[in-house]
């Protein structure tokens, strides 16, 4: 291994030049991410409500939450999760009402029970398969013999495609002077 | 009598779809110059008869002929007029008639890019991407032809969905489904060095990567529109929800991501030829997905304006493609043996390849979970909705981990890295990394995975830019000014830089996702024409509002008076139209965006006296996720760019000399 960093007059202002960026880069990122702190209190019954209607689907309009869609309907039942919130039901009655009332795809999450457990159970096993694959095939790609000469993959029927190539390229050119002039 | 003549020219131009992959197969197979010459010239001729069917078709709106039954269906006599030129994409035929007029487009110029340079790939990928048009055109000329006449002539049209009545839909189908189709022509490339038994020379990897980053950029740029366009029109505050349509754009652009990075290893060093192939095929596969599940697709979307009953045919013809490109690439693997070995794990080559694994599982995972509900409805005859949780939970963690590589990858050298090299690049990096997780903790970002998320974002960022730093002091010696020294060592080396460009702009995406995902804001409420609000730092003043009804439409726009602490920020409109015949209301949300948050306000429930509720959002940091889009694309631009060749002349001449 070689060490190109001596400690000498040039090693300590690489040093000093490198504090100077780490300073620069971290407040800059710092600065950046500042709004993020900037917190507005919201009363909590609100947020829980909040919440739950990111969950929640609309029934009649397709794919969106009671959030996001402008239907009647899901205005309608944004006010039910209001009213249940006030009149302290907790989120899982909340959430077990609409199911009684529409069927479990109401809730935006798969439960993690019965059919929808096979949706959870299937990523961790292909990530982990893929893993597994990739060490494996880093393990044979650096033990591989390998090709490492181009020479050695002209085949017999080179010397045809050269043929054909240069009759290609005048058919080509013949087109090109027709066209062209 | 030009609707006619565009009828016609549709029926020519699918015969001659046919005609062009026939001459160019056999052409290329039985290697006869004059049959792949005639197929080119065929190619060539495509996008006149289809800009024929075209301008037939957007005469027929513009001039609210109903005669046509596509203009009847999507047009009304109360359609704003500049929309009127854009509205043949509104619905299934026409847009699939886009489709394919912007495919012979590409298709032509990947033609002329490629017949010089690659003169044995040519014909088969020639007749690759005729086969695509042929699938198109057959289905435009016999199933939903925009052209049909009705028999009797309606007075008035049935009008178009009025959520795509916006500025984004002059730019954001039309983009988003070029980019999904422009995925055929890297993966025709690919596939034609493959049959012409050319694979293992890498001569088509230049030309592939070319064209592979203008299909992702391309993608990447109907995302960001997309995107965009719910934030501003779908009012609800949000740009991204894991809808089946979403996440069928997100799939070929993951897998375009990978594609366009392990191209590089090909290229650099001979390596992962098999790999690119199933990579550019798994993509292509997922670019049909993506139109299939938004042509008719079985899962339920907001995004569902264009179904249709075809998608089964779209299904079919992917399913076809991948077994015949897979069959293809089992056939020819002994040609696509790597030119060199993997010298060590700590490696750009493991690096690239770790990001293409982790690109490659998102996707999957993206896929399983949009199709999930459809296996659960067919095998065990349950309704199951997959939503925000779970793609946060499973694929929110790979994104991260993505992150990483991103930061480090970029600093290990080709073939092996020593721990000294590793040392000297990244110290600086890891250590703002870990600076910034600690300061953001102190000052109040406690969100675990924000404080994560944004250190990761730091790291990132720092490498690029402590790289740029160093490159330029080592220029700036030469006794070169700053900026004549950034410049020339940027240019000097394009697609690294053009990369790096991009990777910015991704992560100011990243960082603005984070951001508004995490501490975003929400209020919903009531409030009454002279009541005031204060949210945050805000101060809202509900002036009054104001009904104002049009032939489709009633609008209901509110009028506010907005403060920040001293800072009069002006008036804000926040408007909600209900469009009568359709019984849809669609919001116009009022934006005020800076660099450091949104101030962003939805009308919602108006009454008679101007009552209503108000959604106020504070989103922070979500502009620069707009402003990542541009910087992106110069990124890519600029990676993409020719090299000048002088240069390297002029070196030769030195050493003869």
């Amino acid at each position: 291994m070689i060490f190109h960093g001596n400690l000498d007059v040039t090693g300590m202002r690489k040093i000093s030049q490198s504090l100077v960026d780490l300073f620069a880069l971290t407040i800059i990122f710092t600065a950046i991410t500042v709004s993020c702190v900037t917190a507005v209190d919201v009363p909590y019954a609100e947020e829980r409500s909040h919440n739950l209607n990111e969950v929640v689907m609309c029934p009649v309009c397709p794919g969106e939450s009671i959030d996001q869609s402008q239907n009647p309907l899901a205005a309608q039942m944004r006010a039910i999760v209001k009213e249940k919130i006030q009149e302290g039901w907790t989120d899982k009655q909340i959430k077990d009402y609409f199911v009684a009332g529409y069927g479990p795809s109401i809730l935006l999450e798969p439960p993690g029970a019965g059919v929808s457990l096979v949706i959870w159970i299937v990523p961790p096993i292909v990530i982990a398969i893929s893993i597994v694959l990739l060490i494996f095939g880093i393990r044979s790609m650096t033990r591989q013999k390998v090709r490492n000469s181009l020479l050695k993959q002209v085949d017999a029927s080179e010397h045809d495609i050269s043929e054909y190539s240069k009759r290609l390229e005048k058919v080509i050119d013949e087109t090109y002077e027709n066209t062209n002039g | 009598m030009l609707v006619d003549l565009g009828y016609i020219a549709i029926g020519v131009a699918f015969a001659l779809s046919i005609y062009i992959s026939i001459s160019a197969f056999v052409g290329g197979i039985k290697k006869i110059p004059e049959l792949i010459v005639s197929a080119r010239w065929g190619m060539y001729s495509l996008p006149f008869l289809l800009l024929l069917a075209i301008s037939a078709l957007v005469t027929a709106f513009v001039n609210n002929d109903f005669s046509v039954r596509y203009v009847a269906e999507n047009s009304n006599l109360a359609m704003p007029q500049q929309y009127t030129w854009v509205a043949l994409y509104a619905g299934n035929a026409g847009s699939l008639l886009f489709i394919a007029i912007v495919f012979s487009v590409l298709a032509v110029l990947a033609t002329l890019t490629i017949r010089k340079s690659l003169p044995h790939t040519t014909p088969y990928a020639l007749g690759l991407m005729a086969l695509v048009l042929t699938f198109f055109l057959g289905i435009i000329f016999f199933m939903a032809n925009p052209l049909e006449r009705l028999p009797i002539t309606p007075v008035d049209g049935q009008g178009i969905n009025p959520l795509l009545v916006h500025f984004g839909m002059f730019i954001h189908p039309p983009v988003q489904m070029t980019g999904l189709v422009s995925v055929t022509i890297p993966f025709s490339i690919a596939i034609g060095a493959m049959l012409a038994k050319r694979g293992g020379r890498d001569e088509w990897v230049d030309l592939g990567r070319v064209w592979g980053m203008i299909s992702w950029l391309i993608l990447t740029m109907g995302l960001l529109l997309g995107s965009w366009w719910a934030y501003t029109i779908l009012g609800w505050g949000g740009y991204w929800a894991w809808d089946p349509v979403e996440n069928s754009a997100l799939m070929p652009w993951l897998a375009m991501t990978a594609f366009i990075h392990s191209i590089m290893v090909q290229k650099r060093r001979g390596m992962f030829r098999m790999w690119n192939m199933v990579i550019i095929i798994f993509a292509f596969t997922m670019s049909l997905m993506g139109m299939f599940i938004n042509r008719g697709g079985p899962v339920p979307s907001v995004h569902s304006f264009a179904q249709s009953t075809m998608g089964w045919l779209f299904l079919m013809f992917m399913a076809v493609s991948l077994f015949g490109s897979l069959l293809a690439f089992l056939l020819n693997t002994e040609n696509l043996v790597s030119r060199e070995r993997l010298e060590s794990i700590l490696s750009r080559e493991s690096m690239f390849l770790f990001q293409n694994v982790l690109f490659l599982l998102a996707a999957l995972i993206t896929l399983w979970g949009s199709i999930f509900p459809v296996l659960a409805k067919v095998i065990n005859n349950t309704t199951v909705t997959v939503g925000e949780p779970f793609y946060n939970v499973v694929v929110g963690p790979i994104l991260l981990v993505i992150l990483v590589v991103m930061g480090v990858g970029p600093f290990f050298p080709w073939r092996r890295a020593t721990r000294n090299n590793l040392y000297r690049a990244l110290r600086v990096p890891v250590v703002v990394g870990i600076f910034t997780a600690i300061i953001i903790t102190s000052i109040g970002i406690r969100q675990p995975v924000a404080v994560l998320a944004f250190s990761v974002c730091a790291l990132a960022a720092s490498g690029i830019f402590t790289e740029w730093f160093r490159g330029t002091r080592s220029r700036m010696r030469k006794k070169e000014p700053f900026w004549v020294a950034f410049i020339s060592l940027i240019a000097g080396n394009r697609p690294r830089y053009g990369g790096y460009i991009v990777h910015l702009g991704i992560l100011m995406l990243a960082i603005g996702a984070i951001a508004s995902s995490f501490y975003s804001t929400q209020r919903d409420i009531m409030m009454e024409p002279g009541e005031t609000y204060e949210v945050g730092d805000y101060n809202l003043a509900y002036i009054d509002s104001e009904q104002k009804t049009y032939s489709d439409r009633d609008e209901f726009i509110g009028r506010f008076r907005v403060t920040k602490g001293n800072k009069d920020l002006g008036f804000m409109y926040p408007k909600q139209s209900f469009y009568r015949e359709f019984r849809i209301s669609a919001t116009h949300a009022a934006i005020k965006s800076t660099p450091i948050e949104d101030f962003y306000i939805i009308p919602s429930e108006f009454s008679d006296n101007g009552k209503a509720v108000f959604r106020i959002l504070l989103n922070p940091l979500v502009w620069w996720m707009w402003v990542s889009g541009p910087i992106m694309a110069i990124g890519a631009m600029f990676a993409l760019w020719p090299q000048r060749r002088v240069s390297t002349k002029l070196v030769t001449i030195d050493k003869k000399t």
